[in-house]
């Protein structure tokens, strides 16, 4: 069942996962747009093996539209303040390019549960 | 043994060049001090490529690196890396044309201190994938509740792990499902089929709370497996979700949820085959406040009107139809299934001793990082809203911070240390509530915000008991009426008695807790309500019936800004001039150098945006007038006779004296100096207030009749005694013209100059020797102006500053053009010793130093760090770090009262020093003020010489800010909207300010002035007369 929560592995894996930030602070703040931009441009380049997924808020609500890039055994980085356009910048830099566009992240890691 | 982590440091031949030994001994010593020498070991390595940055350290596993680091670092690195864990940001390398380097989400402080529990799933799975949840142990608690424990060992568990109410009340959840099975029991052995319910309170109704929407939205398996789990323990039959309706996304999860659970056995028949059944309802409450009590809320559910009745019985006895029933909160429901996974013990470990586990906190209102965090009980007030909320926004102060909602109070900035948990808070007068932080700055007015609660619960009172339902209006019409300026002293015992009066008679929380923003707004801000109610005076600037516009509330001297702004806007010039000169006798200078309080509250300037440039506006009427030649009609009344002297021309003297003047007194004002005008000819640089202008406006003030006797010296050349006989009044203006001293040995060494002598000889055009390499000690603007002036005269200068610059009480504007100039400053830095040699100041030792608690003012209190003090050469030092009067031979036979900062007391609100016929004002009285501060206590002085002379009583009466008069708004065109932005003041070149004095700052052209004007939100038309 741990599988649906990472990236798989091995032949066929995915290259990375997106999730959107979709709670009401979110949403509020445009996530629907950074979704439907991702998931038009994902459909598009026909990127088969990049994963987008919603998931609610992160906690930084005054920083929404918030997403966050995983790549394949690399910690996760969130992004904040996205639009439908930088959503796509991220997309073609970070998950296609391998680069993180430092300007609109926030941060790389996983918070602390427990 | 094995090392936390590992400091790796260049050694190759350039970082030994560069003090990389030194680097390495100091660390190593500083480790341990530190005693931290076994966890972390520093290894000798290498060129490593950065060097010409060196020395460098790199640390790992961490893989973070310094560079250009110096010993006086090393001690602060240490502390704040290798103890605290936050890498020193500051110090590390960054890639060229990189600014940001992206930090580990665990090192940035909104996310470092949070610990997640209620919150795990948050941001990381698919709400709506049940698949997920169960990926991430979901289903697991209650998998194991189902198939190893007892219902009655589970109770047992919650009871252990001291869990409480994360509702607001704060009840062991333990205890409460004790009692609840124990009903659910007995009833069960009369009838096998009996009922018992299983509630989860989703009625988030607090203004500013938002963590049980979150919660569902997030994570609503985390409450169906909780329920279920509590259902099992307690013998729960059936559960309620009672959720407002106003929470569409979260009522649509839940739905789905409940929809997967079913259909994975998870609810319903037989879950997991183990026998137990159980299953939801989500019912959608409309949104009624009353209803987050529980007993209104099982009314609510039955169909009936919620209003609550009365306990006992509590529901776990006889709730939802009778029978017993328990009621939790979303967020408590959100930790059971850890507390099953991971045991009482490992829940006990966090938080509190009386509140273990985290709380929600939903941090909002004025904060850098709003949103939503979790975070152990007992972590302060100061740690929630400086590291976790990023402090206030806009370099606003923080005032307090309001808890527990429409039931809760307002935490005042001297107890941000607070450690936040369930009895602390109680103990300030506030409650922990949902969870709801609302951060205030200083543009918060306390009543208005104790008003907006009391709005809130009065139209939420369910109106079946008349304390509340009636209390709550009497509550809102007295603070609306303290907020309208038409308060009685009266008002506030009777705020006071009608609180209590509620808090006992009402029957639920609604009731009872409702007075507590009044009884703690009154507790810790009662000032701020006498300044309503007495002086007619919102210091924050909100209540309009008061304050008409921000800008005009907050002027020392009551100028009609919006009516000359709209007049400058319409092109009317010289009437917008005769407005200022109205309540402004020199307007010339302040438009040149007043410090402008009414821009910090211009609302056009609110939320980071550029305020009106106010000062700039009234010079270009100022210099308008001037150019133009405009006549100023100054018709004093005819000499009445009686006389008055004056001593000092500084502002507050020459305000005091032209009033009288034009009140037909003859005024006779005596200045020690050779010149006319105090600190403005003096103390102020002639780059920021050329000589003419203040010439000009002085020969205005002669107009009134006022004769200026300079080079006059009272207890010199006239003695006090002879002046208080031959006048009718005196009144008091000389100032404060004493620097004061820094308190460090060889302060006294030729070579130390404070900064008011400094700037005083450069203004009497005297010679003064400073040496090249000059260093001024403070962050005021005479710190700012010295260092200017010293720059001006070709020297090297640098201002040492014991905080930072956002803490600099200096004009920013003036900073700025300072280091425009090349001056450098240099922060955290105190000095501690001024060293001579031959006779001469040669160096000057100081101390680095970092910002620590925070002081009453709410500013961080700059502290010493240890083992940092260094030398530099220096041949001027200039402290510029305050003044205070120098009244020794005003204090004459002993009469004046001198207060301990040895300025004059005065009776604040008439300036009558109890002295016969003697008043005194401006920075004699309040120490180093504004200018604006001192012409408005020459002219209230003036006002009060009056009466005195007249034989009247002295008091004064304080009316709410109205404009003068209605100046109409002028129409902007779409395009003229559409291209809206700030004029910019013309300034000279730097390369034109070097070795002359010259004025820096121009003023607005024409053009520039009407468009700026055009900007303004003219405020003062949103009250009407009638209001």
């Amino acid at each position: 069942m741990k599988k649906t929560l990472h990236i798989r592995e091995g032949e066929g894996a995915a290259r990375a996962k997106i999730v959107v930030h979709m709670g009401t602070c979110g949403i509020a703040a445009g996530a629907r747009a950074v979704m439907a931009a991702l998931v038009q441009e994902v459909e598009k380049r026909d990127l088969q093996d990049v994963l987008v997924n919603i998931s609610s808020c992160a906690g930084l609500c005054s920083r929404e539209p918030m997403m966050t890039v995983e790549m394949a055994e690399k910690p996760p980085v969130k992004y904040v303040d996205m639009t439908a356009e930088k959503a796509v910048e991220v997309l073609e830099k970070h998950v296609l390019a391998g680069e993180i566009v430092k300007e609109y992240a926030l941060t790389t890691g996983n918070e602390r549960v427990m | 043994m094995a090392h936390r982590c590992h400091v790796i440091i260049c050694t190759c031949t350039n970082c030994i060049s560069n003090g990389a030994l030194k680097i390495k001994n100091a660390l190593e010593a500083e480790l341990a001090k530190r005693e931290l020498e076994d966890d972390i070991r520093v290894v000798q390595t290498g060129a490593s490529g950065l060097c010409v940055n060196g020395p460098v350290l790199m640390v790992q596993p961490d893989g973070i690196f310094y560079q250009r680091l110096t010993e006086e670092h090393i001690p602060n690195l240490v502390e704040e890396h290798f103890l605290k864990g936050r890498p020193v940001k500051s110090l590390m390398y960054m890639p060229a044309g990189e600014d940001t380097p992206i930090p580990k989400l665990r090192d940035i402080p909104f996310f470092k201190d949070q610990r997640l529990i209620a919150l795990r799933n948050r941001g990381l799975i698919d709400p709506d994938s049940i698949d997920e949840y169960i990926a991430n142990d979901g289903y697991k608690a209650l998998a194991k509740v189902l198939g190893d424990m007892k219902p009655e060992a589970v109770v047992e568990e919650i009871e252990k792990s001291g869990l409480r109410g994360r509702g607001g009340a704060g009840f062991p959840t333990g205890r409460k499902w004790g009692f609840c099975r124990n009903y659910a029991m007995k009833q069960r052995q009369e009838n096998p089929d009996s009922a018992c319910y299983i509630i989860c309170n989703a009625d988030e109704g607090d203004p500013g709370a938002f963590m049980d929407r979150s919660i569902l939205e997030a994570d609503p398996h985390s409450i169906i497996e909780a329920m279920a789990i509590g259902a099992y323990a307690m013998g729960g039959t059936h559960g309620y979700i009672y959720v407002r309706i106003e929470y569409p996304l979260a009522i649509r999860r839940i739905h789905k949820a409940i929809e997967d659970a079913r259909q994975y056995g998870l609810l319903g028949d037989d879950i997991l085959g183990s026998g137990f059944s159980f299953d939801l309802t989500v019912f959608e409450g409309a949104g009624a406040f009353v209803c987050g009590e529980e007993t209104s809320l099982i009314h609510s559910i039955e169909g009936m009107t919620p209003e609550p009745t009365q306990k006992p019985p509590f529901p776990a006895e006889s709730g939802l139809w009778k029978s017993p029933t328990n009621i939790n909160n979303v967020e408590t429901w959100a930790n059971i299934a850890m507390i099953i996974n991971w045991g009482a013990d490992w829940f006990r470990e966090i938080g509190t001793e009386t509140s273990p586990g985290t709380k929600v906190f939903s941090l909002a209102g004025n904060i850098n990082n709003a949103g939503l965090v979790e975070v152990p009980m007992g972590i302060t007030l100061r740690e929630m809203v400086y590291d976790i909320g990023g402090g206030i926004p806009y370099g606003k102060k923080l005032k307090g911070v309001q808890t527990g909602g429409p039931s809760g109070g307002v935490i005042p900035v001297s107890l941000l240390d607070l450690p936040i948990d369930y009895e602390r808070l109680k103990e300030t007068g506030t409650i922990m509530g949902s969870g709801g932080m609302i951060v205030l700055d200083e543009d918060t007015c306390i009543v208005d915000l104790a008003k907006y609660f009391l709005k809130f619960t009065s139209d939420e009172s369910c109106g079946k008991c008349s304390s509340c339902r009636e209390g709550a209006a009497a509550l809102y019409e007295i603070l609306e009426k303290i907020c309208s300026g038409k308060g009685e002293m009266s008002d506030l015992e009777l705020l006071e008695e009608i609180s209590y009066a509620v808090k006992d008679a009402s029957m639920c929380g609604l009731g009872q807790t409702l007075p507590n923003p009044v009884l703690s707004s009154l507790q810790y801000f009662r000032d701020e309500y006498i300044e309503h109610i007495k002086y007619k005076r919102c210091p924050a600037g909100v209540c309009k019936k008061i304050i008409s516009s921000a800008c005009q509330h907050a002027c020392p001297l009551d100028q009609d800004v919006p009516c000359y702004i709209g007049l400058i806007a319409q092109k009317k010039y010289e009437e917008a001039i005769k407005v200022v000169r109205q309540k402004n006798p020199l307007p010339g200078i302040c438009g040149r150098v007043c410090t402008h309080p009414c821009e910090s509250k211009c609302k056009a300037g609110a939320g980071g945006s550029r305020a009106i440039n106010i000062k700039a506006l009234k010079r270009f009427l100022a210099d308008y007038e001037m150019q133009k030649g405009i006549v100023v009609d100054i018709s004093p009344k005819p000499a009445n006779g009686k006389k008055v002297a004056v001593i000092g021309s500084g502002p507050a003297g020459l305000s005091c004296g032209y009033y009288l003047g034009l009140e037909g007194y003859e005024v006779v004002i005596f200045e020690s100096l050779p010149v006319a005008g105090g600190m403005l000819a003096v103390g102020i640089p002639r780059y920021r207030l050329p000589r003419e202008i203040l010439d000009y406006e002085i020969e205005i003030i002669k107009k009134a009749g006022v004769e200026i006797r300079t080079n006059t010296k009272v207890g010199k050349d006239v003695q006090f005694e002879e002046i208080q006989t031959d006048y009718d009044a005196v009144f008091v203006a000389a100032g404060a013209h004493a620097g004061l001293k820094l308190g460090i040995p060889g302060e006294d060494t030729p070579g130390v100059m404070d900064a008011v002598e400094f700037l005083r000889k450069v203004g009497l055009g005297e010679d003064v020797e400073i040496g090249s390499k000059v260093v001024v000690i403070g962050g005021g603007n005479a710190a700012i102006d010295a260092a200017r002036t010293a720059k001006r005269l070709g020297k090297d200068v640098k201002i040492c500053y014991r905080r930072t610059r956002g803490q600099m009480p200096a004009i920013p504007e003036e900073v700025e053009e300072a280091i425009h100039e090349g001056v450098e400053i240099e922060y955290l830095v105190a000095p501690v010793k001024a060293v001579a040699a031959g006779g001469k100041l040669a160096a000057v030792e100081f101390q680095r130093m970092e910002l620590g608690d925070f002081d009453k003012s709410g500013r961080p209190r700059p502290v010493p760090i240890e083992g940092s003090r260094f030398t530099t050469e220096v041949d001027t030092l200039i402290p510029a770090i305050s003044q205070a009067p120098d009244i020794s031979s005003l204090v004459g036979d002993g009469k004046l009262a001198i207060t301990k900062w040895n300025t004059i007391g005065v009776d604040t609100e008439t300036f009558y020093t109890g002295v016969e016929g003697v008043f005194a004002g401006g920075d004699v009285v309040t120490g180093p003020d504004t200018i604006t501060t001192a012409l408005a206590h020459g002219k209230i002085a003036a006002s009060m010489i009056d009466k005195y002379i007249k034989g009247e009583q002295l008091t004064r009466e304080y009316s709410v800010t109205r404009p003068v008069r209605r100046v109409e708004a002028v129409e902007l065109t779409e395009e003229e909207i559409e291209t809206m932005t700030e004029a910019e003041i013309p300034v000279i070149g730097v390369e034109k300010r070097e070795l002359n004095f010259d004025e820096v700052e121009l003023a607005f052209e024409e053009d520039a002035a009407v468009k700026e004007a055009k900007r303004c939100y003219r405020c003062d038309l949103e009250v009407e007369e009638s209001d």
